[in-house]
């Protein structure tokens, strides 16, 4: 009898768990489309490029831009446009199976994040009496959060605690760090000496190094987890 | 000291077989709507009532009216106390099939 009722309880959970969270898919694919489709953005999309373009780096990653304009434009309608399609899929769901998620979390979170970004990068900072004084030198590590990347990794962790998904919020960390060391060290491939350090098995000197790449291979590198996520998520429903 | 019988830990409350299974269905989203879970539990609007009624009572679950559209909804959901609840009442019954497993191997 006991046996039972927790078999029913199981049943009836999974049931609901899978109603409930079983529309995770469509935001997680847009915000990784979002992501995907920032790589037309830039100037040189596949191949390396010498320089890492004009600071902030409004597509995202320190690659030359076709239009920071464009870019900027792009984030700035983009992401609030990937909110309004998730809250008017999540509505729908809600008024089609009858239950709902806590989606204003993540619109909250990312809008947030968005803003936070565009608040840092806004701020009056008095330039150096010479424009060339710290060419050459390391640029600060908050220049790491300044770049839309981070809105929307901090969106996907966000939507991984809403949808009770940890492949979600992994995929958003992952996201999040590595477009923060990319845009912390101002070069698209480069590998900081701590990481080269972690790399090495905690062995050697930590000089660390660089990856040659263009930004649409970092872009895919970016979302990988995401996109494995997504394929388990399509596998699994194809075979049910 | 003899360990007490796990039955002793099962609530009155939540134990009943209805209100578990509103429990379980309300632990694994936000909000379900009253029609959901009437469905979901093959129950009649009345019978579903009285026992949203006792859970509410005990603070377990939340009841929120609103409107989907232009036709009034129920919203039910889990409340802290509700979801620390049904934790401890599964416990309960998995620690008491364990104990049962142990007495009656076969």
């Amino acid at each position: 009898m006991t046996d039972e009722t927790l078999a029913e309880v199981r049943r009836l959970r999974t049931r609901t768990r899978e109603r409930a969270h079983g529309g995770a898919w469509l935001p997680a694919a847009v915000l990784a489309a979002l992501v995907l489709l920032s790589g037309l953005l830039y100037r040189f999309p596949f191949s390396v490029a010498d320089e890492s373009g004009p600071w902030p780096y409004w597509p995202g990653l320190p690659s030359v831009p076709r239009s920071s304009a464009l870019s900027y434009a792009y984030w700035l309608v983009g992401l609030p446009a990937a909110f309004a399609v998730a809250v008017v899929w999540y509505r729908y769901r809600a008024r089609r199976l009858g239950v709902r998620v806590a989606w204003p979390v993540l619109v909250t979170v990312g809008l947030a994040a968005f803003v936070l970004m565009l608040a840092l990068v806004a701020i009056p900072r008095e330039l150096p009496p010479d424009p060339n004084a710290f060419a050459g030198s390391e640029p600060p590590l908050w220049h790491g959060f300044a770049t839309p990347l981070v809105a929307v990794a901090a969106s996907l962790v966000a939507l991984g605690r809403v949808e009770r998904s940890p492949g979600l919020a992994v995929a958003g960390l992952w996201l999040g760090g590595f477009s923060f060391l990319a845009n912390a060290e101002g070069f698209l491939g480069r590998i900081p000496g701590w990481l080269d350090w972690i790399l090495a098995g905690g062995e050697g000197p930590g000089i660390g190094g660089g990856i040659d790449t263009g930004a649409v291979p970092a872009l895919v590198f970016l979302t990988l987890p995401l996109l494995i996520w997504l394929c388990a998520k399509g596998v699994r429903s194809a075979l049910r | 000291m003899t360990e007490a019988h796990p039955s002793l830990a099962l609530d009155e409350t939540v134990h009943q077989r209805v209100r578990l299974g509103i429990l379980a269905i309300l632990s694994e989203a936000t909000e379900c709507t009253f029609t959901m879970v009437r469905d979901e539990l093959e129950l009649s609007d009345g019978n579903l009532s009285r026992h949203v009624r006792v859970l509410e009572d005990a603070g377990l679950v939340e009841v929120r009216k609103g409107y989907e559209g232009r036709r009034p909804c129920t919203w039910l959901s889990l409340t802290r106390a509700g979801r620390k609840a049904l934790r401890e009442e599964l416990a309960a019954l998995e620690a008491l099939v364990r104990r049962i497993r142990r007495t009656n191997p076969d």
